[in-house]
């Protein structure tokens, strides 16, 4: 028996022909506003249903779908909604392998299908008026009830539908039924990396149109060489003789009006506009085209609206061409996901992640792996995003038996596959953000996608095609690649296509992550050809199953869904809760459309370089900050200068002022010259005074030398320390500090100070730190048969001595693995002062033979939670690692414990600082401990301990902090990659076992009789100062 | 004895056929045709190839990679190149992620790479286009070029095929 969900052969029953997605409006103002629900007749049905769930669709009884079906067993529900978000049905994540038995065009007959009903007054229709019912999303086959007739079905989830329900509506009350089933033939279509889920996941709603009306409206604008436009209309319409047009400039200008006439249903305007605003993601200016088709008395039925733009795409010379000028798209891929809605997102967060994006400089994304709500588009060419508009079909699960090809390949499916992208482009082709179409995502290649790009073509001859899988471009416009590393990118740049290309899918952004953003983009940035690149993701998709709490993010397994491809769902540049990662700043930072250099031998001048593609820097100042230490000391305006796109000046820094924060500077500190990028006026998607980059570079001290530069004077007649020794402890006691060793051990066991801990555990070298995802390929291969996770110490030798007024400790010791035959054999030596504080020499010395890569080369230590507030100077303010540094500059931070938890939905390592030159961590009263050391730290400190963070596979199930922060100090750690699919750590930031050696000044400061962390920090420099003046006299 | 030579693309994939990215770089080599427009294509992430001119490939350092062995196959003519494991070189450059090279001078073993055969370049090798071997005709042949994933199986060892690549020299110096 043949029902629509096992219908292979078709794409739907009595859906409506793909149109462009305009509305009519009963007067000019309301058409001018543009919003829908003004529209013609439109009666939103989005909101409250009944709604039944069954197991097969074969269940559902016919009185379901008839008026008279009883109320028992009924639910409500909220539309648009996925059905497993309100507690039916189960959540399954896979990234490639179909659901259900790969058996096409089959279907399991247990196949979750929900029903609808929802009742609605209509009014009574007008002659000739036509009433639609349109669904923007349903998934997965929709068949659709009027009042007990079936009006049709439709496939294609992510493609609208609409019908014709004139003949069956009636004045008054309606019935609207529907049956949804889960899976259907057209499933194997839509086999995209994301959740598998169910329901009316965009809105449903009816409106009307007239006896006299139009049907279709494409709108086409080319660019000529003098900069001038020619605009294109196509109309087709019903019932009119002849449509009136015009074009609103702004709220009280007409650029253009016209009149041009009906003949066979078609009309058409020609127009050339010697001087037009023309759109452009840096400045995407819209007009509104307003058509008005009139019977032959003249009568103007409805007024239809449509927002477009300006714009020129062209591929010439193997460039794409935007307004005939070079551009690149800096983009990301962009699924529909919201952690509590599914894939029935809110309009209101498409458009909160498209202003993200904005602020992110961020200019395009490719809409993976599907077409999105019909306002989407309307969003990115209002805010100014490139886009590539990408088709509903992923075929993955073919890959996965190895016959990729198959569905492309197989004729009988031509129809079907031509169907997907004659909608799409059927509906959103008039939008000016969109400069190229995609055919589809990781479904193979056959002739069913020659034939798509001709009737893409067809539908649109001046837009460019791409699709991934058609890896020459033989037959499509652009060539495009996903995750080819680095090197493949160079190798493509050397040797280009004679077509553009874009790297559609890199730096897969996988819980910490992606390393490596600057590598690629320096690739990029050589070579034209590279015009396009998409970070592998937007946003994580995770479910939240907080409810009114805490959010509890869940991903692929957490719902007993098997197979299922566990957290690789978690991976974007942003949190489910939208907040930006990391990740995110990075790439905002490494993809910035403004550079500022340094102008050698020129102290009060830089170098600004404008890599916008059409616009000047008119609204751009420069904050210029000279720093000491890190700390502010004085700070210029370099005011908005309009430096045309493409171009640089040098622009001279003039007005200083004095910001110092009351202490003098130091002529001998590190100084650096750090320059903020902020954009002056507000714009549709930022504050005034938005910071769009940062640069940074060391300069000379433009404070003159003192002649002679007082010093701290020591502190005098401190009592030497005390050393006391018990079974298997030795204590050193100084000014109030106990420093407490371990004999057994070889190691601190903690320091107080005047009885207040301050060291819980002292430090201990480690090869470890909890495992990221994109380590997880170098983990299996070399990590994890190697226990490297785990740390077994010996003490091979203690002993202690005097020296000076000071007590010297040393410890030989040993840490490995279990099992394995290598380690690292290291010296400890303490050398504690009169005053209490430390210094820790650590030289550590692989033996064994493993020599690879390892997560990192340090120490780490505990200190008391409450010592949680942290002062440190080195790269910040955010978190950074070597291969994602960019975003990073060296300062003077305050930040505290809790803040450095980066929220990773899985935990892992996290919170790294590099460049470290010191960190301090107080307690409430501002009293606590400094570190300084001889050479920058990867430094970072967390809430948990390793194993706590590895263990823990949900945020959420972070036990409560303990007692103790734990403290990493690092000589170097791992670059991050981006391999959990993608590329590997590159080489100039991988470390591999190997001798490392860390210096360390140790002192306490704050409360009552002691130090200040500013005396602490002059103190140990001066001793840090000191012994390098001992190692130059050596 | 550095360089892994085939006397054919059947003898290499007879050795090392039977894994996803071995089986993509046979079959970029099998695909690769003197008359190929000369643009870098790619078989998924792991396999990059090209075609080119042997003259084209020539410079006076030998090249190393970290990240992607190298397959060397003359379309027509022969190729004269020198390969050297790096152990045995003097670098002459910093490694460079991006393009993944390292530049190295010093003593190699020579060899004519008849059209047909394939030479693999591993990992801890080094190579160098000298001149095509058949002076003008040689010139305008041409060498198609494969990038082949480090993720690939090491090759496996292949019976030395003396038809295949002739010495013409034994060790000679680049560059040094």
């Amino acid at each position: 028996m043949s029902h629509p969900w096992r219908d292979a052969t078709r794409t739907g029953v009595g859906r409506l022909a793909g149109h462009a997605y305009v509305f009519g409006y009963d007067d000019v103002a309301a058409a001018l506003r543009g919003a829908r629900e003004g529209s013609q007749g439109f009666v939103p049905l989005s909101g409250e249903w009944d709604f039944r769930y069954y197991d097969s669709p074969l269940r559902m009884p016919a009185t379901d779908v008839q008026a008279g079906a009883t109320a028992d067993g009924w639910s409500a529900v909220t539309v648009p909604h996925v059905w497993q978000a309100d507690g039916f049905g189960a959540w399954q994540y896979t990234d490639e392998r179909y659901a259900f038995p790969n058996d096409f065009p089959a279907v399991p007959a247990l196949n979750p299908t929900g029903v609808y009903r929802r009742w609605v007054r209509l009014p009574e229709a007008q002659p000739g008026e036509q009433r639609i019912l349109r669904f923007d999303g349903a998934e997965a086959c929709c068949e659709v009830w009027v009042n007990g007739r079936p009006v049709g079905w439709s496939t294609g989830s992510r493609l609208a539908a609409e019908y014709d329900i004139t003949d069956v509506a009636v004045p008054g009350d309606n019935l609207i039924a529907v049956r949804l089933t889960q899976y259907a033939s057209s499933s194997y279509l839509e086999g995209q990396d994301m959740w598998s889920s169910a329901g009316i996941f965009r809105d449903v709603y009816t409106y009307t149109r007239p006896a006299t009306r139009l049907d279709d409206v494409v709108v086409d604008t080319t660019m000529d060489d003098a900069d001038g436009a020619h605009l294109a209309v196509a109309v087709r319409a019903s019932g009119a003789a002849a449509v009136r047009w015009w074009v609103q400039a702004d709220e009280r200008r007409r650029l253009l009006e016209g009149a041009a006439p009906v003949v066979d249903g078609d009309a058409r305007i020609e127009v050339d506009v010697p001087s037009v605003r023309w759109w452009h993601p840096e400045h995407p200016e819209l007009y509104t085209l307003v058509l008005e088709p009139c019977d032959a008395a003249g009568r103007v039925s409805q007024h239809v609206p449509v927002r477009f733009g300006f714009r020129d795409v062209r591929i010439e010379d193997g460039l794409l061409l935007l307004n005939r000028r070079y551009v690149e798209l800096h983009g990301v891929n962009r699924h529909d996901a919201d952690p509590t809605r599914g894939r029935a997102v809110t309009m209101d967060r498409v458009r909160a992640e498209l202003l993200l994006m904005k602020r992110h400089n961020i200019n395009a994304v490719r809409t993976s792996h599907y077409p999105n709500d019909p306002r989407f588009y309307a969003l990115c060419d209002e805010l100014g995003l490139l886009v590539v508009a990408e088709t509903d079909l992923e075929t993955h699960g073919m890959e996965v038996i190895g016959a990729p090809n198959r569905l492309a390949e197989d004729p009988a499916l031509e129809p079907i596959f031509v169907d997907r992208i004659e909608r799409h482009v059927a509906a959103q082709r008039n939008h000016p953000s969109i400069v190229a179409w995609s055919l589809g995502n990781e479904a193979g290649w056959g002739r069913n996608f020659a034939a798509m790009y001709r009737r893409c073509k067809e539908l649109d001859p001046v837009r460019p095609v791409l699709y991934e899988e058609d890896r020459d471009a033989s037959t499509v416009d652009i060539v495009s690649t996903m995750y080819s590393r680095v090197s493949q990118m160079d190798d493509f740049g050397r040797h280009p296509h004679s077509k553009p290309r874009f790297l559609v899918e890199y730096a897969h952004a996988m819980g910490n992550g992606p390393g490596g953003l600057a590598d690629y983009q320096a690739v990029f940035d050589a070579y034209p050809s590279i015009q396009g690149h998409f970070v592998w993701e937007w946003s994580d998709h995770a479910v939240d199953v907080g409810g009114a709490g805490a959010p509890a993010y869940r991903y692929g397994g957490d719902f007993g869904d098997d197979p299922n491809n566990g957290n690789f769902c978690i991976d974007g540049l942003v949190f489910p809760s939208l907040e930006p990662s990391p990740g995110l700043v990075e790439y905002a930072q490494v993809i910035c459309p403004v550079r500022v250099r340094e102008v050698p031998g020129s102290p009060d001048t830089v170098r600004i370089v404008n890599r916008r593609y059409d616009s000047d820097l008119g609204d751009v100042a420069l904050v210029v900050t000279d720093e000491c230490d890190g700390v502010p000391a004085r700070q210029a305006r370099v005011p908005a200068t309009a430096v045309p796109a493409r171009e640089q000046a040098e622009l001279v820094i003039a007005g200083w002022q004095d910001v110092r924060r009351g202490e003098d500077v130091a002529p001998d500190g590190e100084w650096h010259r750090t320059v903020r990028v902020v954009v002056v006026e507000p714009t549709a998607f930022s504050e005034p005074e938005a910071e769009i980059g940062r640069f940074q570079w060391p300069i000379a001290s433009p404070v003159p030398a003192a002649a002679d530069v007082a010093r701290t004077p020591a502190i005098g007649g401190l009592a030497e320390p005390q050393v006391v020794t018990e079974q298997a402890c030795v204590r050193v006691e100084a000014a109030g500090h106990v420093w407490s060793f371990d004999t057994v051990t070889g190691s601190l066991a903690s320091l107080t100070r005047d009885g207040r801990p301050i060291i819980s555990r002292g430090p201990a070298a480690r090869l470890w730190r909890p495992l990221i995802d994109n380590h997880a390929d170098v983990a299996a291969r070399l990590w994890t048969a190697n226990l490297l996770h785990l740390r077994i110490e010996s003490c091979d030798s203690f002993e202690w001595r005097r020296a000076g007024d000071a007590v010297v400790v040393e410890a030989r010791a040993s840490v490995a693995p279990p099992s394995v035959d290598f380690g690292l054999r290291c010296v400890y030596r303490w050398e504690i002062a009169a005053d209490g504080g430390a210094r820790l020499d650590l030289d550590a010395v692989p033996y064994g033979t493993y020599r690879d890569l390892v997560p990192a080369l340090g120490l780490d230590m505990q200190v008391p939670a409450g010592l949680g507030r942290i002062e440190y100077f080195g790269y910040g303010p955010g978190e950074n690692y070597p291969d994602s540094r960019t975003a990073a500059t060296l300062g003077r931070y305050r930040t505290t414990a809790a803040a450095l938890a980066t929220p990773y939905v899985v935990p892992q390592d996290h919170g790294v600082r590099g460049g470290t030159r010191w960190v301090a961590h107080l307690d409430q009263d501002g009293a606590g401990l400094l570190v300084r050391s001889d050479v920058p730290l990867e430094w970072s400190t967390w809430l948990h301990d390793a194993s706590t963070i590895q263990a823990t596979r949900h945020r959420d199930e972070l036990p409560a902090p303990g007692p103790n922060l734990t403290v990493n100090l690092d000589a170097a750690v791992l670059g991050l990659g981006s391999a959990s699919f993608g590329a590997e750590v590159g080489e100039a930031y991988r470390i591999r076992l190997s001798p490392y050696r860390l210096g360390l000044e140790l002192a306490t400061f704050g409360g009552h009789g002691a130090p200040t962390l500013d005396a602490a920090l002059a103190s140990t420099a001066g001793k840090a100062a000191g012994r390098a003046l001992e190692a130059e006299v050596r | 004895v550095s360089g892994y030579l085939y006397a054919s693309l059947s003898e290499l994939a007879d050795y090392n056929a039977g894994t996803v990215s071995w089986d993509r770089a046979i079959t970029a080599l099998r695909a690769a045709r003197p008359t190929d427009p000369q643009f870098a294509r790619s078989i998924g992430a792991t396999v990059t190839y090209w075609v080119t001119r042997p003259v084209d490939m020539v410079r006076p350092e030998l090249t190393a990679h970290r990240r992607y062995r190298t397959l060397l196959r003359p379309l027509g003519g022969s190729v004269d190149v020198v390969v050297a494991p790096i152990d045995r070189l003097t670098a002459v450059s910093e490694y460079d992620d991006q393009n993944d090279v390292e530049l190295f001078t010093g003593p190699g073993r020579a060899l004519r790479l008849q059209a047909g055969s394939v030479l693999l370049v591993d990992l801890d090798e080094a190579w160098a286009v000298v001149r095509p071997a058949d002076g003008d005709a040689g010139a305008a042949g041409a060498l198609a070029v494969v990038r082949l994933t480090p993720d690939a199986e090491p090759a496996r060892p292949r019976q030395p095929s003396g038809d295949a690549a002739l010495p013409w020299g034994g060790d000679v110096a680049v560059a040094s």
